[in-house]
């Protein structure tokens, strides 16, 4: 546990140290940017733009983050040398993904809290914009998808290369995005293979819209939240578990 | 036995079609409690990936072996053993210290132990006051040495350097030497490849050498120049000397004034020359001609590539 912990704790200073939270000058720029003109404007809805502003603005910011640091969590190690002096340790593989995943969770806390404290600073700031529990809800849940997107790179990054790992992940992420619609749309045809294809897709590829709140209308149940906090737990292990299974058969430079 | 590995070999798959390509052919070795073991070859000849397969970093397409009673790579051997890869790289941005902590944590030391060694280590590779400057701030000799410094964290009983010396001035290969020496001072046991010969002739107890993937020798450096040494140069004054005749692995190298040449390769050779020596003038002198380690490495390896000439040679 404690070697985890090690690990973690050094992949979160280096990530934070290279810099990885500049894209949140961006993220409270936009943010800003956009509660004042449309507090200023009020065309039509104005609160509601902010509230939808914010919450795409927060969500590709994370998302970009687990993606790009989670490709270098341990391709770009490997590539660098730099995983040999961790791995000749007694560190199991297991215990290195898990930890350098782990590392990518701290850094994706820390970044969505601090875009969550901008976004209520500057909804609190502007009169057309209130600030609602749905809102803070969904940046919570943003947080559980951008782990589910961490995942997905970690486990990239163990099987490949960067450029091919970052292939992939953003990829699987898309197909993520598109997530309940395409097996929907699947499930909705009237041919057998289609179906297979859907049940398939169901189980390769994690819904990433599941994590989607809207902070207009009204929390869904507790029960409806308390299961898109597990899927995406579940989802997070799986992927992690798969990644350090590969990786365990793969050669280091 | 620390190390004892048998017939280890890999081949790495490269290319888009997954080409076989052997990179480690045939090695094996024991290394011995206590010793400094020498790992030495032409580059591309497989020590480090040799070494990566002792530490489980690689997995061997055949053979195998023992580190410290375990398998190769087990997590029980790696707790007791220190290593420095190959042009270590290190996270850029982590300090100096840190480095050593998170060394030194993963290998099962506590905090406050860490608190006072790991000063003493900085000090030790001549970079005391360097702590606090992240890695990437560091000369590539910096990071040879703070990469010396990590691998003797935890005080491991067998200590693994991929060429220790490589970048390092004078001072920081004086600095690692001693370093060496320490270990075996204390007990431990040090395996390193290097290509600088006269380190291993001062350091090493025993060398392998290793060519194209497959260990050519296992002996002590003393062993290894032996060998080579069985050359002689012997001088005789005279008038009007004359080559001698008939006699196998003697070569006349000519006259200066009234003293004659000969060089000699073999023991019974010699008595032959001394006898025509004796016979013809005065003998002055039978001088064995040391060969350097260099010498001998360079002859084993070219020998080893190009069968030929041996054959030839024996009867
Ligand atoms: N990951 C890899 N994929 C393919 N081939 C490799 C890989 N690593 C090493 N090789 C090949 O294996 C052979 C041995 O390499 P290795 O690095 O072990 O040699 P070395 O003895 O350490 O050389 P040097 O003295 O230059 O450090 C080389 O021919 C190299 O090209
Ligand atoms: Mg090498």
């Amino acid at each position: 546990m404690t070697r985890v912990w090690v690990i973690a704790q050094g992949a979160f200073r280096e990530a934070v140290r290279s810099k990885v939270f500049v894209n949140l000058l961006v993220l409270v720029g936009l943010m800003v940017l956009g509660g004042v003109i449309i507090d200023a404007g009020s065309i039509g809805d104005a609160g509601r733009l902010y509230h939808d502003i914010a919450h795409a603005a927060i969500s590709i910011s994370g998302s970009m983050v687990a993606l790009f640091v989670g490709i270098q969590l341990v391709a770009a190690d490997i590539e660098r040398k730099t995983l040999h002096l961790l791995l000749a340790r007694p560190v199991t593989r297991l215990e290195l993904v898990v930890g350098k995943f782990l590392g990518l969770a701290g850094v994706l806390a820390v970044n969505t809290a601090i875009a969550a404290l901008i976004y209520c600073l500057v909804a609190l700031g502007g009169t057309t914009t209130a600030l609602t529990l749905a809102g803070l809800v969904s940046i919570l849940f943003l947080y559980f998808q951008f782990l589910v997107v961490g995942a997905i790179s970690t486990m990239f990054s163990t099987l490949s290369g960067t450029t091919t790992a970052a292939v992939y992940s953003i990829a699987l992420f898309t197909l993520g995005r598109l997530g309940g619609e395409l097996t929907r749309m699947a499930e909705r045809s009237s041919r057998d293979v289609f179906h297979q294809v859907a049940a398939l897709a169901r189980v390769a590829i994690p819904d990433l819209t599941r994590f989607d709140i809207s902070p207009h209308v009204a929390l869904p149940a507790v029960g409806t939240l308390g299961l898109a906090m597990l899927y995406a737990l579940v989802w997070s292990l799986a992927l992690l578990l798969l990644g350090a299974f590969a990786f365990s058969f793969r050669d280091l430079k | 036995m620390v190390i004892s590995i048998r017939g280890l070999a890999k081949d790495f798959r490269v290319g888009v079609l997954g080409r076989r390509m052997a990179a480690v052919k045939d090695v094996s070795f024991d290394v011995l409690p206590n010793e400094v073991f020498g790992f030495i070859g032409p580059n591309g000849s497989g020590k480090s990936t040799t070494i990566h397969m002792l530490l489980g970093l690689v997995r061997p397409t055949r053979g195998g072996g023992t580190l410290l009673g375990h398998p190769l790579g087990a997590l029980a051997a790696r707790r007791q053993i220190g290593y420095l890869p190959e042009l270590p790289n290190f996270y850029g941005y982590l300090k100096a210290r840190e480095l050593l902590e998170i060394s030194g944590r993963l290998a099962g030391c506590d905090l406050g132990a860490l608190r006072r060694v790991v000063p003493e280590l900085l000090e030790r590779v001549d970079l005391a006051g360097r702590g606090e400057d992240l890695l990437r701030t560091f000369s590539k000799g910096m990071l040879q040495r703070i990469g010396v410094a990590q691998a003797l964290i935890g005080d491991p009983r067998l200590v693994i350097l991929d060429e220790p010396m490589s970048g390092l001035d004078p001072l920081g290969r004086h600095i690692v030497r001693n370093v060496i020496i320490d270990l075996k001072a204390r007990g431990r046991t040090v395996f390193f490849s290097s290509h600088i010969m006269p380190d291993i002739e001062t350091l090493c107890d025993r060398v392998a050498l290793i060519a194209d993937g497959r260990t050519l020798r296992v002996a002590s450096v003393e062993q290894l120049v032996r060998l080579g040494q069985e050359r002689f140069e012997v001088q005789v004054r005279g008038q009007q000397l004359q080559p001698p005749a008939g006699i196998a692995g003697a070569s006349w190298q000519g006259t200066v004034g009234d003293v004659g040449r000969v060089e000699v390769e073999g023991t019974a050779a010699l008595q032959q020359v001394i006898d025509w020596g004796r016979s013809v003038g005065e003998l002055l002198a039978v001088t064995p001609m040391r060969e350097s380690l260099e010498t001998v490495v360079v002859r084993a390896v070219a020998t080893a590539a190009d069968p030929a000439p041996k054959q030839e040679r024996t009867p």
